[in-house]
């Protein structure tokens, strides 16, 4: 109930409150009102009545007194005139009727006599009076008068009032609630007005607003109140609101000064790049010039350090722009067709070499068909996966690391690929795996110390991931190795190898057997086999495999070498006595050297050799060569382009570098020479360019620097492509810088192609052979090739030969002596069978030379090198470290090879002479 | 009973210089071979006490001999002779199951306290 009234408006509880007290007070008014005047009303009746009674006993007191009945009836009867009256009697001595008077009396009727005497007047349905009636003789006799009258007219009366009072209550009511309605507007309408202006601020928020006052009582000060709270909350507001545009600004202006901050961020790293990179070309280049010439051990270690170190300062270097390329947005995905078995291939190459340093096993392994091309980015992807291998690399000393491509999704055009580097190397701390991906973070700080690298190649594989929308997984276990895997789409081109997929083609359906005591050899071979649409069964136990050969025919077979219990050869002579296998193919593998197994397995027929780890494209070719002997196809090979093809091609090509840094020309200009050039033209700017340019009979090509002083590169080619002549000229671009767009910057000046500071010597020579493989000389004037060009042919150095040598450094006999502890014999015995050697050695070399094999060179330069450092030979087994060394390097420099031998050979006089001094000392 | 010693190193030199070394010696025998594919069916047939393997050979090198080696001839001890001063190689030897690397070129004294040490 109150609930009800709490929530009822003001207009309702105030009408209601008004109407309750009124309707009250009015009740209670009339009430009293009422009951007064019903009983003046009731004693008037009663005093009349017994006024009457008195009248009537006077009256007929006379008849009683002569006991005259029916005089005393006629003066009842006179009763008749007041209508009210039912009933008029006297009695004697209350018992029996002494006269009478009934209105309307029927003969029927009985009279009741049953009255109560006590009371003088009382009600009993109708007015009943009393009056004695005393004779004045007797005393004892008694009579009384009774006189009954109805209450008709009375009831009728209350009535006809309550009706009137009701109707008058009612009136009175309606005009109360008018009154009220009226008055609650007093009190509830400027508390409404004030509430509608409450919600008109709540909605606009408008603080300035101002409530009118209506009076001065409590309302009213509660909009005063309201008023000043408004007016409080306003200005606050304009306070917060300044304060907001304030500090806006300042934002504004912080963020404008963080934009300009990252800007010259980038563009310092572009310099920095530029301004690293130019020294760093110094660096390398001359690092490998100062390896190709002859150097004490010692100082081949210094001068290899400082290769290896300012390769491993290039490679931090590229980290940093690659993460502040990324940092800026500016790294930008190719979309180009790839093969990614090209690519994996590629991998193995670069990582064979690690392995086998290192004494770990090292295996790619894919699921990808090898005829598909993919589209995406192959460079990048290319770099996570050396980043991963790398790590893996670093991190593992013993064990294995492992590449498996799975494919994992394979919906219509969209290939999911997950590249999974695995090792068993020190592992990583769960703990630590989420910091890894950090900029500058590695497992440990300790790690760095110990194991080098700044720390940013998990960042970029990450970030390069995610920018070909992948994701990368990592798991591992601490002293167990790591697994790390990256997961990335890539779009399938409708292009196909078709070179390798006749070849598949002609491979299906055919079975192979592989018989390996690994089982993760034989597990690759299989893959190997499967991509190729091979079945391939696996044996893991050599002595197995006979009873193999028995239940399936396999037309294909393909053995490991060594095996325990029996070997791949002994495995191989028992197959081939049986009929079936007589002409099967096989295929021997070994992970040790190929011309070893070759020799062993003189008297038996193998078909082909496979030296571990193999690569795929490897495998294709042996498996199709093999299976495939009367399919001919026509592959064409590109190999490297080899120097000696080069030489001659470049003799009599013009070219014209410009470059304004004097190390940089003087390494740019001897690896021209070494390439085979014999016409280079230097500038050392951008308007020496223009002079000379114009000046040259003829010219092939042009390396262009992009910063020189006076004139850029930019606006020296510019200039170029103005002049008729020159709008096909080979540019060729060398910049130091490696941020993206200056590719772009470099074409749209005008240049052919581009090569980044600091010069690949490799990378240098493709651009230079792809654009020189056409015979077009240009010219600044008319076409005038009648000057044609002479060879001038290096001038061969001087041997070394002539140089006398002081005895100690030729010949040390205490050298010797410390070796064989001091017995001259031992010494004698020794030196006699290198003289004996000596012309053997001699023989080999010229063979080797005659045929060119560098190799051959470089292990008769081993051997020699430690016989000669035994026996105290030092010049000998230096020159023979460098004849090694030589010999075994990827760029071969066969003058200098050849020089090197040349001067062993004239050693001989000198060799036998102290040998026949140690000889009479032996004695 | 002397102990056998199998010397595989390519180089003459060496050969000479263990032969020599142990020439009168009852209490050694030394066989001395070119190769190692040669070595390879010799030591299937017969158990060396020692093996001095060089590091460097054509064909199969030492390096990739040892772990052959050692599951072939279980009891041998292995000497891993070479000429690289590389500490990483000779720590991946000895991993592989050498007890020792002599460092080309060596003093007999150098050789016998290594073949000492082995037997020990």
């Amino acid at each position: 109930m109150k609930r009800i009234i709490v929530n009822l408006s003001i207009e309702k509880k105030m009408v209601t409150m008004i109407m309750l007290v009124t309707t009250s007070i009015m009740l209670l008014s009339t009430g009293l009102v009422l009951y007064t005047v019903i009983t003046e009303r009731h004693s008037d009746i009663q005093k009349n009545l017994i006024a009457l009674g008195n009248i009537m006993g006077e009256n007929i007191k006379t008849s009683v007194n002569f006991d005259d009945d029916l005089t005393a009836a006629d003066i009842l009867e006179t009763l008749e005139l007041n209508k009210n009256i039912t009933k008029a009697m006297v009695l004697n001595n209350k018992q029996d009727i002494f006269a009478k008077y009934v209105r309307n009396e029927k003969k029927s009727d009985t009279i009741n006599l049953q009255y109560d005497f006590k009371n003088k007047c009382y009600i009993k349905d109708d007015f009943i009076i009393f009056q004695k009636i005393i004779k004045d003789d007797e005393i004892n006799e008694e009579k009384i008068l009774i006189i009954e009258r109805n209450t008709e007219d009375l009831k009728q009366f209350i009535q006809q009032i309550i009706k009137n009072s009701l109707m008058l209550l009612s009136l009175l009511l309606g005009i109360a609630f008018i009154i009220a309605k009226r008055l609650h507007l007093y009190i509830s309408t400027p508390i409404l007005n004030l509430l509608k202006t409450m919600k008109k601020v709540s909605k606009t928020n408008n603080y300035s607003l101002e409530h009118k006052k209506e009076g001065n009582d409590e309302i009213g000060e509660l909009v005063d109140g309201f008023n000043i709270m408004l007016n409080k909350v306003n200005n606050v507001n304009k306070e917060l609101e300044s304060k907001v545009i304030a500090r806006t600004k300042a934002y504004q202006i912080a963020a404008e000064d963080a934009l300009a901050a990252s800007k010259a961020k980038s563009e310092f790293l572009a310099n920095m790049s530029h301004e690293i990179r130019t020294p760093m070309n110094g660096i390398i280049g001359m690092g490998n010039f100062l390896l190709k010439t002859q150097l004490t051990p010692k100082q081949q270690r210094y001068a290899d350090s400082i290769d290896e170190s300012a390769r491993t300062l290039l490679q931090i270097l590229n980290d940093i722009l690659d993460v502040s390329k990324m940092e800026v947005g500016k790294m930008e995905l190719e979309h180009t067709e790839f093969k990614l078995c090209d690519l994996l291939d590629g991998l193995q190459d670069m990582f064979s070499l690690k392995a086998n340093d290192k004494g770990i096993g090292f295996e790619i392994y894919s699921e990808v068909e090898l005829d598909s091309y993919l589209l995406g980015d192959p460079l990048r992807l290319r770099q996570i996966l050396i980043n991963l291998l790398g790590n893996a690399f670093k991190f593992t000393s013993k064990g294995f690391v492992h590449l498996r491509v799975v494919v994992k999704e394979d919906i219509d055009n969209n290939l999911k690929l997950k590249f999974i580097v695995k090792d068993t190397g020190i592992g990583i701390a769960p703990s630590k795996i989420q910091s890894l991906f950090e900029s500058f973070s590695q497992a440990d700080y300790s790690t760095t110390r110990n194991y080098g690298g700044t720390g940013l190649g998990l960042t970029i594989t990450l970030q390069l991931t995610e920018l070909m929308n992948g994701v990368i997984e990592v798991t591992s276990e601490e002293g167990e190795g790591s697994e790390f895997a990256a997961i990335i789409s890539f779009e399938k081109s409708t292009k196909k190898d078709t070179r390798v997929m006749n070849r598949i083609q002609s491979l299906k359906g055919k079975k192979a057997l592989v018989v390996d005591d690994n089982s993760t050899n034989a597990e690759i071979f299989q893959t190997m086999f499967n991509n190729l649409k091979i079945d391939a069964d696996v044996i893991l136990d050599s002595t197995q495999a006979i009873e193999q050969i028995s239940f399936t025919k396999y037309d294909i077979l393909l053995i490991d070498w060594i095996m325990p219990n029996m070997n791949g050869i002994s495995l191989i002579k028992k197959l081939q006595k049986d009929e079936n296998y007589k002409n099967t193919p096989i295929i021997l593998a070994t992970a040790f050297d190929i011309d070893e197994v070759k020799k062993e397995s003189k008297d038996i027929r193998v078909d082909a050799f496979m030296e571990k780890p193999i690569k795929q494209s490897m495998f294709l070719e042996t498996v199709t060569e093999v299976l495939l002997k009367d399919v001919k196809y026509t592959d064409v090979k590109t190999d490297k382009i080899n120097i000696k093809l080069s030489n001659a091609m470049f003799h009599e090509k013009h070219i014209l570098v410009a470059e304004d840094n004097r190390i940089n020309q003087e390494l740019i200009m001897e690896l021209l020479e070494e390439f085979g050039f014999n016409h280079i033209t230097l500038a050392i700017n951008g308007e020496d360019v223009i002079n000379k340019i114009e000046n040259m009979p003829r010219v092939d090509i042009v390396l262009m620097d992009c910063q020189m002083p006076k004139m850029s590169g930019y606006d020296a080619t510019r200039a170029i492509r103005q002049m008729p002549n020159f709008l096909k000229l080979p540019i060729i671009a060398m910049t130091a810088n490696a941020m993206s767009g200056d590719r772009e910057k470099c074409l749209a000046a005008g240049m052919t192609d581009y090569a980044t500071k600091p010069i690949e010597p490799d990378f240098l020579l493709g651009l230079l052979s792809k654009y020189l493989a056409f015979n077009i000389g240009y010219n600044a004037g008319q076409a005038d090739y009648s000057t044609t060009p002479k060879l001038k042919l290096k001038e061969v150095k001087k041997s070394e030969t002539e140089k006398k040598n002081d005895d100690k450094e030729f010949f040390d006999i205490t050298v010797g002596l410390k070796y064989v502890s001091d017995s001259y014999r031992l010494l004698n015995k020794l030196s006699l069978t290198f003289k004996n050697q000596f012309d053997e050695y001699v023989t080999q070399f010229n063979e080797a030379r005659r045929q060119e094999d560098f190799v051959s060179i470089s292990e008769i330069g081993h051997s020699i090198k430690s016989a000669s450092g035994t026996l105290g030979f030092i010049a000998i087994n230096k020159l023979a470290f460098e004849i090694e060394k030589k010999g075994k390097a990827d760029s071969i420099n066969k003058e200098e090879l050849f020089s090197l031998i040349d001067t062993f050979i004239n050693y001989r006089e000198q060799v036998f002479e102290k040998i026949e001094e140690i000889n009479k000392l032996g004695k | 009973m002397p102990k056998k010693i199998l010397v595989i190193d390519d180089d003459e030199f060496i050969r000479i210089m263990v032969e020599d070394c142990y020439e009168n010696r009852d209490d050694f025998s030394v066989t001395t071979i070119k190769s190692a594919s040669q070595a390879m069916s010799i030591i299937a047939k017969e158990a060396f006490d020692i093996i001095l393997l060089d590091g460097f050979m054509p064909g199969i090198t030492g390096f990739k001999f040892i772990s052959y080696c050692k599951k072939i001839s279980k009891v041998s001890k292995i000497i891993m002779i070479s000429g690289n001063e590389d500490l990483k190689i000779a720590i991946q030897a000895i991993r592989d199951g050498a007890c020792d690397y002599v460092l080309k070129p060596f003093t007999i004294n150098e050789l016998k306290e290594a073949v000492d040490r082995a037997i020990k």
